[in-house]
């Protein structure tokens, strides 16, 4: 029988359960969104700030403040991605610490992946800063930032040669006009040309002499340029070196012109505020192109010095640029690898827990996976194998449940027909196919005396060993031998002592196939049947021999007793008398014997009173006292007999009969006990009349209460005929043992009327 | 996430900021001497910065980075926290550029209309720079007798006239600053 599992309480089909509890999924599902998000604006911005970063030199504010706020905001981005990833590993690690299921292989899967990306990735970082600071290092070289230097220091050298010769001019052009008075009113004229003469001579652009109150007194231009160009100085930039303590200063203006440098010097040359008497001006100008030049010169070497200036910052942008491009790169490859880990375990993990709850018994697991490949395929197979054990497990129990019923149906049908054999009279032994007895009703007990116990699994034969063995071979021919359907017999055996008559019917039992597979008795206890029969039979015939004999008795019997009225004076032979005496006599003796029969055949019927038993005794044993003086009679009373419901005079007659017999037993000397005793268990009274005699000898037994049985010389054999009828008509019942160690005891039982009729 | 989890975060939050802060400093700047005064009808302004210029913006500027401060001055009826009503608000501005071919600075200051005041001195330069006078605000006429008034300043760094590669980022802030507000009040 297979040790099947118990099933489920709830055999029904669940939902398949959820992976994990819907908060997990969620917020699960939120960190992969904002992931995404995350590195999708980061992505974004990086290449706004990127394309904003070439802008021109004038930013509007609002541009740069939207950089800054970009960066700013790119940077929290970057952060919350670290973040995001470091609590991901942390969770692992965790995980794998706390033993949690499928930690280990995808501790292993991540790892896996963070070595395969961080490897290239530390190579390339290392190598791209590498690259970067040498890359930097090579842009600002030495050469360059010489060049630059030296373009610098040729344009100083245009503007000092430029200065160098305008304060060589001022000095001889102030010496002169100082020393010869030139500005004095009275020589304005003389000034003028002499302003002239020193523009022409030196090929200056601008020459002009100020007095002492900052008034133009004379000026020369170049006629390449027109005269409106040069505006007269205002004061402050005629005084602009004098508290300096320089001989001379220069402003310079640019101009449509170009540069136009202005040297001033006080008049006398070098003189102290006190004694300035004018101010000397001489502006060169300088052509566009050269201007524009040294503009770019200066603009340029500026720039350079500025980017030198960053070098450091830019450095450090683009080590932290690369070191969040680089962590980018690695935190990617972490999340993918928890991702694809995942992805991994979580079915494999699923499927363990599957396998275990259906080692478990329960069939409604369910594993729902979202996968699209041989792990889908693995999941698939799993969910078609539990449910094809589901259907299984329910046919199974359907059919389990069938099974039971029938089982019960069937045990129901057993269980009546044991009730209805053991409540039937008829006796019934089955017997198996190897001739052992493999049941035995409960009437079949009773009416053998047998327990059960003691011959279930023993071999027929044991019942019938002592009185039928020869039955017995007989069956075993008949039925195993020539395989006989049926055997009809009669048999008499002896149990507890009483001879009883049973009709047997031996039949075989034969299965579809009609192979023997054993035989069954049936029997009925016939004796008392056979006992009634043949009381009705003797009955009858005594009945019809009255009938018969008593009518020619009468003519015979008058006809005597005519001969002797007649005749007795006329005969004196005492012949006569003595003959036709014995004819009446004789005559009288056939119909006192035929109305012995009669009574027998027409016994008067009972007439129960209530009554006490032991006066009956009594009176009865003391009819034998005196006359049996070779006898001891002995009366046992247990003094608790009830009050029967008894035919006085039949009761009497009984024990008349009975203890007739016993005395007729006993030989010379004897005891005969008439015992009474009261079973409250059985509500019977028992009379037993045990005698010392010869005793009665198994093959009279069954006979004994039969009219013709008789062991003595004399008398019809009716008496035990008439006190088994009595008894019966009593409703008691009569049965006879031995006694020990010889004798006869015949025990009557008679019921006990219930109270209600006494 | 038991809560082991996220103290080990709020450890390493906090030790990300401070690794951080080394590169945000700030430069200490206040206006200084701020005062008004009057004079015939207007009201003057006088003012001084001090501590604008660093090592770090004494080399940009020789670097050829114009350095711009941004005045504010606000002129406002002090009548509270919450009722201070706004009677003039202005800003102007010094340009400072350092010429490297002919090695001399150039001052711009907006309220005296831009007019380039040039030296060879850098003292003369940072001195210009670092200070406002005789600021024409507002006509006396306009303020009335017995009113508290209050004139508060700020001057920063403009930030709109860094180079190129302007922002690095903004934790490693090389020039700018921004002073408190100062304030200065009085009775009409």
């Amino acid at each position: 029988m297979i040790d099947l599992p118990k099933p489920p309480k709830n055999n029904r089909y669940k939902k398949p359960v959820p992976t994990l509890p819907k908060a997990e999924q969620r917020r699960r599902k939120r960190e992969y969104i904002i992931a995404g998000i995350v590195v999708a604006l980061i992505v974004l911005i990086s290449y706004a700030i990127l394309k904003g970063l070439h802008f021109g030199d004038d930013m509007a504010v609002s541009n740069s403040i939207m950089i800054f706020i970009l960066i700013n905001i790119n940077l929290l981005l970057i952060i919350l991605l670290i973040f995001l990833v470091i609590r991901n590993l942390v969770k692992i690690i965790y995980e794998r610490k706390r033993k949690v299921e499928g930690s280990r292989l995808r501790t292993k899967l991540v790892a896996a992946f963070i070595s395969l990306t961080l490897l290239p990735t530390i190579v390339l970082f290392v190598f791209s800063l590498h690259f970067i600071t040498s890359s930097i290092e090579f842009w600002f070289r030495i050469p360059i930032d010489q060049s630059l230097t030296n373009a610098l220091a040729v344009g100083r050298n245009i503007y000092t040669l430029v200065e160098e010769n305008n304060t060589f001019f001022l000095d001889k052009a102030a010496y002169q006009i100082a020393t010869r008075d030139l500005l004095s009113p009275k020589n304005e004229k003389e000034l003028a040309t002499y302003v002239q003469v020193v523009q022409r001579a030196f090929n200056l652009n601008v020459v002009e002499v100020y007095n002492a109150r900052f008034k133009r007194l004379a000026f020369s231009v170049t006629p390449s340029l027109p005269a409106d160009v040069i505006e007269p100085a205002d004061p402050g930039t005629l005084q602009k070196g004098l508290y300096n303590g320089e001989d001379t200063w220069s402003t310079s203006e640019h101009t449509a012109a170009g540069e136009m440098i202005r040297n001033i010097a006080a008049i006398p040359f070098g003189a102290k505020e006190d004694n300035i008497k004018g101010f000397i001006l001489i502006s060169v100008l300088l052509p566009p192109d050269l201007v524009r030049n040294l503009a770019s010169i200066t603009q340029g070497f500026e720039e350079y010095q500025q980017t030198k200036m960053l070098k450091y910052p830019i450095r450090l942008t683009y080590y932290i640029t690369l070191t969040i491009v680089a962590l980018l790169v690695l935190f990617c490859a972490v999340w993918f690898g928890m991702y694809l880990s995942r992805r991994v375990t979580v079915p494999i993990m699923e499927l363990a827990e599957g396998t275990r709850r259906v080692a478990g018994g329960d069939l409604t697991y369910h594993i729902t996976v979202a996968a699209d490949d041989e792990i889908k395929t693995l999941v698939d197979s799993f969910n078609k194998m539990t449910r094809d054990l589901r259907f299984s497990r329910k046919e199974l129990e359907v059919y389990t449940k069938k099974l039971f019923d029938q089982n019960i149906e069937i045990e129901e049908r057993r269980r009546y027909m044991e009730i209805v054999l053991d409540n039937v009279s008829t006796g019934v032994i089955s017997i198996d196919a190897r001739g052992l007895v493999t049941t035995i009703n409960h009437s079949a007990e009773k009416m053998l005396n047998l327990r059960s116990a003691d011959i279930i699994r023993k071999s027929y034969k044991n019942i019938l060993e002592n009185q039928h063995a020869d039955l017995a071979e007989e069956i075993y021919d008949r039925f195993w031998k020539k395989h006989e359907e049926s055997l009809l017999k009669t048999l008499t055996m002896t149990v507890s002592g009483k001879s009883r008559v049973f009709m047997v019917n031996f039949n075989a039992l034969k299965d579809d196939a009609g192979r023997q597979i054993g035989m069954v008795m049936v029997f009925d206890d016939m004796t008392e049947l056979e006992k009634a029969q043949r009381m009705a039979a003797w009955r009858e015939v005594a009945r019809r021999i009255a009938h018969e004999v008593k009518n020619p008795l009468t003519p015979i019997s008058l006809s005597a007793q005519r001969l002797w009225r007649k005749y007795k004076d006329a005969i004196k032979d005492p012949v006569f008398e003595e003959c036709t005496r014995t004819i009446i006599d004789h005559t009288e003796l056939i119909r006192n014997l035929v109305n012995e029969f009669a009574s027998f055949a027409r016994f008067p019927a009972a007439n129960p009173v209530p009554c006490e038993l032991p006066p009956i005794i009594s009176e009865t044993v003391a009819l034998y006292r005196e006359g049996h003086p070779n006898i001891t009679f002995e009366i046992r009373d247990s003094g608790d007999i009830p009050v029967l419901k008894l035919d006085r005079q039949q009761i009497k007659q009984t024990l008349i009969n009975l203890i007739d017999n016993a005395i007729a037993a006993i030989r010379q000397e004897g005891t005969i006990i008439i015992e009474a005793s009261h079973d409250p268990g059985k509500n019977t009274v028992t009379l037993t009349v045990t005698d010392t005699g010869t005793g009665i000898s198994d093959m009279e037994k069954p006979f004994m209460f039969e009219p013709d049985f008789t062991t003595k010389k004399t008398g019809m054999g009716l008496g035990l005929a008439i006190v088994s009828t009595i008894i019966s008509d009593h409703k008691g019942k009569i049965h006879a043992e031995d006694n020990v160690p010889h004798g006869a005891r015949f025990v009557i039982e008679l019921p006990v009327a219930p109270p209600s009729e006494n | 996430m038991s809560g082991q989890i996220r103290g080990i975060f709020f450890i390493l939050w906090l030790c990300a900021a401070l690794l951080l802060c080394p590169f945000a400093h700030a430069k200490t700047v206040k206006i200084s001497d701020l005062q008004v005064t009057s004079r015939q009808e207007d009201m003057l302004l006088f003012l001084n910065v001090d501590g604008a210029f660093d090592k770090q913006l004494n080399e940009a500027v020789h670097n050829g980075v114009p350095a711009i401060f941004s005045f504010i001055i606000e002129l406002s009826l002090d009548q509270g926290i919450f009722r201070s009503k706004t009677i003039l608000e202005l800003s102007v501005t010094h340009t400072l550029k350092y010429n490297a071919m002919k090695n001399n600075y150039t001052v711009r200051r907006s309220w005296e209309d831009n007019r380039p005041l040039t030296t060879d001195v850098y003292e003369d330069a940072k001195k210009w720079m670092s200070e406002i006078e005789n600021l024409r605000l507002l006509p006396l006429s306009h303020l009335q007798k017995g009113e508290r008034y209050m004139v508060r300043s700020k001057v920063m760094l403009d930030k709109a006239t860094l180079p190129f590669l302007n922002y690095i980022f903004f934790f490693i802030s090389l020039w700018d600053f921004e002073s408190d507000w100062q304030y200065y009040r009085f009775i009409y």
